[in-house]
């Protein structure tokens, strides 16, 4: 896989002053991990320098040292943990979602392995299902922990049980509050860097698109299975009766008490089909120029997915961009490490993935070449502000290539949703901007709230004479950006 | 040598050396070899030559001189042609040469009569069976490294014998020789699997691939593909090269070589029992379709989990149609299933008989033979009479009068035994060594009448069953030099991993059950030597039971020493001195509880206190060399004290003892420290430190934490019931159910002696009614649990009500026979909570134990219990 990866690096370089290749810009780097570790990641945290903890699906938990050698040490920190799919380092102790209880441990005795197992919340139950997954946590500025309770699929030899698919505040005293409810597959959970959590979704039933949303008080993200635990104490949503099988996304909105429309929908096979852990870049421009932007790992595609966020009316909304692709498994956890490489690991047991391994533990690592790419697209009234990393070439800017449609999803009970009202829009030309050399104007007819914007360019190049590195960008429009009064 | 003689005799024979005609005299002139003097050998050989046949004994001397019946022919005609029956008794390596008398034509003329009488001139129905490529590279491979050559030393080369089988009848019949009557009480069970005996088969028999004929044979034809993606809306197979091709048996995903990225397309010939409407399915993990004379029946395609699809019904005529079903595995988890249903069915998995494809496939080269006629046939029965077959081939047949009686026979070198033995005399080729050693037992016939002495019953039995061609002992045999080199094992182990072992003291070494098991079931202990025991049970039953009975009589020490009285602590020191960590790391060389040493493989620690007498064991500790001159074993205490001497202070005897004791605990024991064992598989090993493992659990909850302990005794603790569920002892769990796939399995005890604990918590309020409460997480709750130096847990729980908070460890304790646990509760409160019970399971009963609180300095009041659970 080295070499193969070291070949295709070499042909890219070849062809870069043509056709960019996400490798000239992002450099993958295989952790090594022993023949006789089944490295099915789960949790990932950097816990040290050069150490790393990494859980795994099998409950094991592994303190990875020397981990940017090419001889990582690998000892086992911690067994029999239940499927953990998250884990946090804070004061001392290692905290962790299992699928019966949030919980952390520590090493008391630092001879190696943990021996301290404390439960801090289990006021969910599990059914017996395999989909019955937990992930989290992660902490807020106030010190809560958030989690989110999968759903079960399938069959649940202990019987419906409560509160599932929930996304779950435990206060820094342990008490559980049940904080947002109708979720379906919600792999990914993180608290961006001013303090507002979010997570991801998986498509399915009542989810008719992969997405990335905002957690808040009393919402109601669509999925009925376990919204009859809104009514028992604890709730803080309000049970959202019975939810219409067929209704477009943007109208559920009005129809459906409490629905929550996401921030990001990343529509399928063109963006992943099931996004997972996420990982805000704060490194301050170690990992290139995307500081500040949200990086969400696809357990199908093997990819690392780009987004930015912005605040409109009131509602996190963005756009998703692609990133970085030929990762070595299908990604479930994504972090940031010290210095700002992004650190990626995961599996394709259980689920197909276009990785090539059936378990990785990858570095992402900027090679302090700046690829040119709508660095963010960002709503405003009549259209959208196009930043890019680069100015464009002006000479170049008339042969601009642009295309948009727009579409939106159904909530229903059916698996997926194909994409409904789809509409080409007429677009440009861009307008360049007097205040930012490399932001444009990019003006559009009939922008529709609650739809995806699709957007295709290409033509352009760079002052350095590159071409777009990506050539889409799918903009989650759910309120219109107002003009100024 | 004595081996390759016995291999002309007629009775207890096996099919080994061309011993023709010309072979025959040339023997006449050669020693007798190894063949014991006096009475032994002359039995043997007049046991292994059927004179008893003819020659009737009685009372004492015909259990002693009794031979195995030759096969029975009552049903030859299915199993061979008569072509070969004649070809069989007129070979140049007949068994028979003895049957047939006269000048070749004579000779042929009364074989071929014999045959038709025998067979009745029908023909066996032709059995081709498809022989994959490197079939017979496997076969030969087999036949060297399971030992075959020691009986059939010439490997059948250039000879007649065998070749009147076909390639399935000769695997049916080596997998189960009991299957077959010319096999069946002569051949003992190489416990070969299906696959092995049919590549020994093919390669027996290669000669018949020049005579491959295109026959229809059951199953399907497949090509198996292995590509980085397939496309999920439909692969185009056309533009992909197989990795390789063959046949199956049934419709699977299981021929795939890797658990990811491949893909296999099935073609075969469906036939259609009757006209009317069928409907087709599969059932697949990813894509899959299915086609029917070319046309899209079933379109399952994309990834997915299983995802079973059902097609339209379609209008099939009777008879023959193309089937061809594609399949791909993307990743994640895998599988293949398909079927159909019909005007008479429901639906069900194709079955193997109803699915055909044509291939080229090696078949029996026929012997031509005359057409069935009444003449011929009458003057085989006639032959088959006057030749006295039956005496041989059917059991309990008397010979007429006229033929001497043992007893009416002469001591001479006359009849049988002269120099040319003519009239009804048979020419057995005996040379005269031989022959003066059947005058010998003549002579001494009144000897016959005594029970035969153990030694002398060794000796017979052991050659008999041809013992001695795989093992050597003093007095009785040993293998060939070819044989001896032939035998292929681990070379770095030396001869100890290459040769089966010898027999010299065996019933001082072996235990009883041990040399039973071995006989009779072909139990093997030594992982390296490549050479199989076979199992002799099928051959003689009794057997086992009397070479064991035998050898212990005659390799028994006057006074050997017994084994020490169990003790625990003493087992302990012996587990520190078999592992790595502070010992003598036997687990180089030895492996334990299932798992592979980590270096060369010597017998398992496991099995050595089953199979072994203690006084033996002893012996060969002290000073390996002295037992077995070359051996591998390292001589420890040779030098008269341990490498290891903080140990009893080095004693050797000693920690001899102590490391008996800890192989005592047998399939019990813990295993020693340094054992590597297979993180890839789901089989859960603890080997150092007790292996944690949450998981959903059978009768219990879904969120149970299970603790094996490398004692091998196991917990099952419930987290949502707040619990201990259940104890157990041996294997502690394997994970698949939880690991492999999407998984969600409930799992259970891996091992065996599962104690389950009363119903409800161990810690309870009983309340005025006396009924105990049900506890679990409504009025429980988990606290969380610790783990000690040695990873032994203390699960920490509290009652909500009460206010009570419960420290509950659990402790191994090796003991004879298996382990058991220690389980000590502490309680705490903050005041005295009355009516407060502890409720547990000693092993024989359960035990309620009231709580008497003792009050701390601070009020708060606390009680400690212990338990021993001996089950």
């Amino acid at each position: 896989m080295v070499m193969v990866a070291t070949l295709l690096g070499a042909v890219a370089l070849f062809s870069a002053a043509q056709e960019p290749s996400e490798s000239d810009f992002y450099e993958v780097i295989d952790i090594e991990i022993p023949d006789n570790v089944v490295l099915e990641v789960g949790g990932l945290e950097q816990v040290g320098p050069e150490t790393l903890l990494a859980c795994t699906r099998r409950g094991e938990v592994w303190r990875i040292d020397d981990f940017r050698s090419s001889k990582p040490e690998f000892s086992l920190w911690a067994d029999g943990l239940q499927e953990p799919l998250g884990l946090l380092s804070q004061k001392g102790w290692i905290y962790c979602v299992t699928r019966g209880e949030l919980m952390r441990m520590r090493d008391s005795d630092d001879d190696g392995s943990a021996d301290e197992f404390r439960t801090i919340a289990d006021g969910w139950d599990i059914s017996g299902n395999y989909h019955e997954y937990n992930f989290g946590p992660r902490v807020d500025l106030q010190g809560n922990l958030w989690l989110t309770t999968n759903k079960p699929f399938g069959g649940e030899p202990f019987g419906r049980v409560e509160w599932r698919g929930w996304a779950m505040k435990v206060t820094p005293e342990g008490e559980m509050i049940p904080f947002a409810g109708g979720l379906r597959s919600p792999a990914g959970v993180e608290v961006s860097p001013w303090g507002e959590p979010f997570y991801t979704d998986n498509q399915g039933e009542w989810c008719g698109a992969s997405k990335l949303s905002h957690i808040e008080e009393g919402d109601f993200h669509g999925h009925p299975h376990g919204i009859g635990s809104a009514k028992l104490p604890g709730s803080r949503v309000e049970h959202p009766g019975d939810v219409p099988n067929g209704i477009m996304m943007p109208l559920a909105k009005d129809e459906v008490r409490g629905f929550k429309l996401p921030a990001v929908w990343f529509p399928y096979d063109k963006m992943g089909r099931s996004p997972s852990g996420m990982a805000w870049d704060t490194s301050g421009g170690f990992f290139g120029p995307f500081d500040g932007q949200l990086f969400v790992g696809d357990q199908y595609s093997a990819e690392l997915m780009r987004g930015s966020l912005e605040e409109v009316e009131g509602h996190w909304q963005g756009a998703c961009y692609p990133f970085r692709h030929g990762l070595g498994t299908g990604l479930i956890r994504v972090r940031q490490l010290e210095g700002g490489e992004m650190l990626v690991g995961g599996s394709d047991r259980g689920w197909a993935a276009l990785g090539a391994k059936p378990w990785a533990l990858q570095r992402l690592r900027w090679t302090g070449k700046v690829p040119f790419e709508v660095l963010e697209m960002k709503a405003a009234p009549g259209g959208f502000v196009l930043h890019f990393t680069e100015t464009i070439d002006p000479d170049t800017l008339d042969n601009v290539e642009l295309k948009m449609s727009s579409y939106t999803y159904e909530l229903h009970a059916a698996y997926g949703s194909k994409e409904f009202e789809t509409e080409n829009l007429n677009v440009g030309p861009l307008q360049s901007l007097p205040l930012d050399s490399k932001a444009y104007f990019l003006p559009v007819k009939g922008l529709r709230s609650g739809y995806v914007h699709e957007l295709h360019i290409d033509g352009v190049r760079s002052i350095n004479g590159e071409a777009l590195l990506h050539k889409q960008v799918y903009y989650t429009l759910i309120h219109l950006a107002e003009a100024p009064e | 040598m004595m081996r390759a003689w016995f291999a002309i005799l007629l009775a207890g024979s096996v099919p080994v050396a061309a011993a023709s005609q010309a072979d025959r005299s040339a023997s006449s002139t050669a020693p007798v070899g190894d063949l014991a003097e006096g009475l032994p050998g002359a039995e043997l050989l007049a046991k292994q030559s059927a004179c008893i046949a003819c020659h009737a004994a009685e009372g004492v001397a015909a259990e002693r001189l009794a031979f195995r019946i030759a096969p029975d022919l009552i049903d030859i005609a299915e199993r061979r042609a008569p072509g070969w029956v004649a070809q069989f008794l007129t070979a140049d390596d007949s068994p028979h040469p003895q049957v047939l008398w006269g000048d070749a034509a004579t000779r042929s003329r009364e074989a071929f009569s014999l045959a038709m009488y025998l067979s009745g001139g029908v023909e066996p129905k032709p059995d081709g069976i498809e022989v994959g490529p490197g079939m017979g590279a496997a076969g030969e491979r087999l036949y060297n490294e399971l030992g075959c050559f020691a009986c059939h030393e010439d490997d059948f080369s250039g000879r007649d014998l065998i070749a009147g089988w076909s390639i399935a009848q000769l695997g049916e019949a080596l997998e189960d020789p009991t299957s077959h009557a010319t096999l069946v009480g002569r051949m003992p069970d190489m416990h070969l699997e299906k696959d092995e005996a049919l590549a020994l088969a093919a390669w027996l028999l290669r000669d018949q691939a020049a005579n491959s004929q295109s026959v229809s044979v059951p199953g399907l034809k497949y090509s198996y593909y292995e590509e980085e993606i397939f496309s999920p809306q439909g692969v185009n197979w056309d533009e992909l090269t197989p990795v390789e091709t063959g046949s199956s048996q049934s419709v699977t995903h299981n021929l795939g070589r890797r658990k990811e990225a491949y893909g296999i397309v099935f073609e075969s010939t469906l036939t259609v029992p009757e006209g009317g409407e069928y409907r087709f399915w599969t059932n697949s993990d990813d894509g899959s379709e299915l086609f029917i004379n070319g046309d899209r029946i079933v379109e399952n395609l994309g990834t997915h989990p299983m995802r079973r699809i059902e097609s339209d019904p379609i209008q099939l005529a009777p008879g023959p149609h193309d089937l061809r079903i594609t399949f791909f595995e993307q990743g994640g988890g895998e599988g293949l299933q398909a079927g159909w249903s019909g005007p008479d069915f429901d639906f069900r998995e194709f079955e193997s008989a109803e699915l055909t494809y044509v291939s080229s496939v090696p078949m029996r080269v026929d012997r031509t033979f005359p057409d069935p006629n009444d003449a011929m046939r009458e003057s085989g029965r006639a032959l088959y009479d006057q030749r006295n077959c039956a005496s041989c081939h059917e059991a309990g047949v008397s010979m007429p009068r006229s033929v001497p009686t043992l007893a009416q026979l002469r001591a001479e070198l006359s009849g049988c035994l002269s120099d040319a033995p003519s009239d009804r005399a048979v020419d057995y080729g005996f040379n005269v060594e031989q022959r003066e050693l059947l005058v010998d037992l003549l002579r001494n016939r009144a000897e016959l009448d005594h029970e035969r002495s153990a030694q002398d019953s060794i000796y017979v039995h052991m050659n008999q069953n041809q013992c001695m061609t795989c093992h050597a002992r003093d007095g009785v045999g040993e293998p060939s030099s070819v044989t001896f080199t032939r035998f292929v094992g681990a070379d770095d182990l030396g001869e100890e991993g290459r040769v089966p072992p010898s027999l010299h003291d065996i019933g001082a070494k072996l235990t009883e059950s041990a040399l039973e098991d071995s006989i009779a079931n072909g139990l093997e202990y030594r992982p390296s030597v490549k050479a199989r025991m076979p199992a002799f049970s099928n051959v003689d039953k009794d057997l086992s039971w009397q070479l064991a009975k035998w050898t212990k009589s005659v390799d028994a020490l006057a006074q050997p020493a017994s084994a020490p009285e169990f003790s625990a602590d003493a087992a302990k020191v012996g587990h520190q001195l078999s592992g790595t960590q502070g010992g003598l790391a036997c687990i180089a060389c030895h492996g334990a509880g299932g798992q592979l040493s980590v270096g060369v493989q010597g017998p398992s620690l496991s099995d050595m206190a089953e199979r072994l007498e203690y006084d033996w064991y002893r012996r060969w500790m002290a000073n390996p060399p002295a037992m077995r001159p070359g051996t591998r074993m390292l001589n420890v205490f040779g030098s008269g004290r341990s490498p290891i001497v903080d140990l009893y202070g080095g004693d050797p005897e000693q920690q001899i003892d102590a490391i008996w004791q800890y192989l005592s605990l047998a399939g019990s024991m813990p295993l020693p420290a340094g054992l590597v064992t297979d993180r890839s598989s789901y089989e859960l090993v603890p080997v150092e430190r007790p292996v944690y493992f949450g998981t959903f659990y059978r009768d219990a909850s879904a969120r149970v934490m299970a603790v094996g302990f490398p004692e091998r005794v196991s917990v099952a603790f419930d987290m949502h019931n707040v619990r201990l569920h259940e104890v157990w002892r041996g294997d502690f769990m394997n994970a698949k159910g939880t690991w492999d796939g999407r998984a969600g399995q409930l799992e259970g005890a891996g091992g065996a002696d599962v104690l389950a604990m009363p119903d409800g918590p161990a810690v309870a309020v009983v309340g005025a009614d006396g009924i105990w409460p049900e506890g679990g997480k409504a009025t429980m709750q988990m606290v969380g649990h610790d783990r000690d130096r040695l990873g032994h847990p203390t699960f920490r729980y509290s009652l909500r009500a009460s206010g009570i908070e419960v420290a509950e460890s659990l402790q191994p304790v090796l003991a004879a026979g298996g382990a058991g646990l220690v389980r000590s509760f502490v309680l705490r409160a903050p005041k005295p909570v009355p009516h407060a019970m502890v409720r547990v399971h000693d092993g024989e009963k359960v035990v309620e134990i009231p709580v008497k609180w003792a009050t701390g300095s601070d009020g708060s009041v606390e009680f400690v219990v212990e338990v021993e659970m001996k089950w």
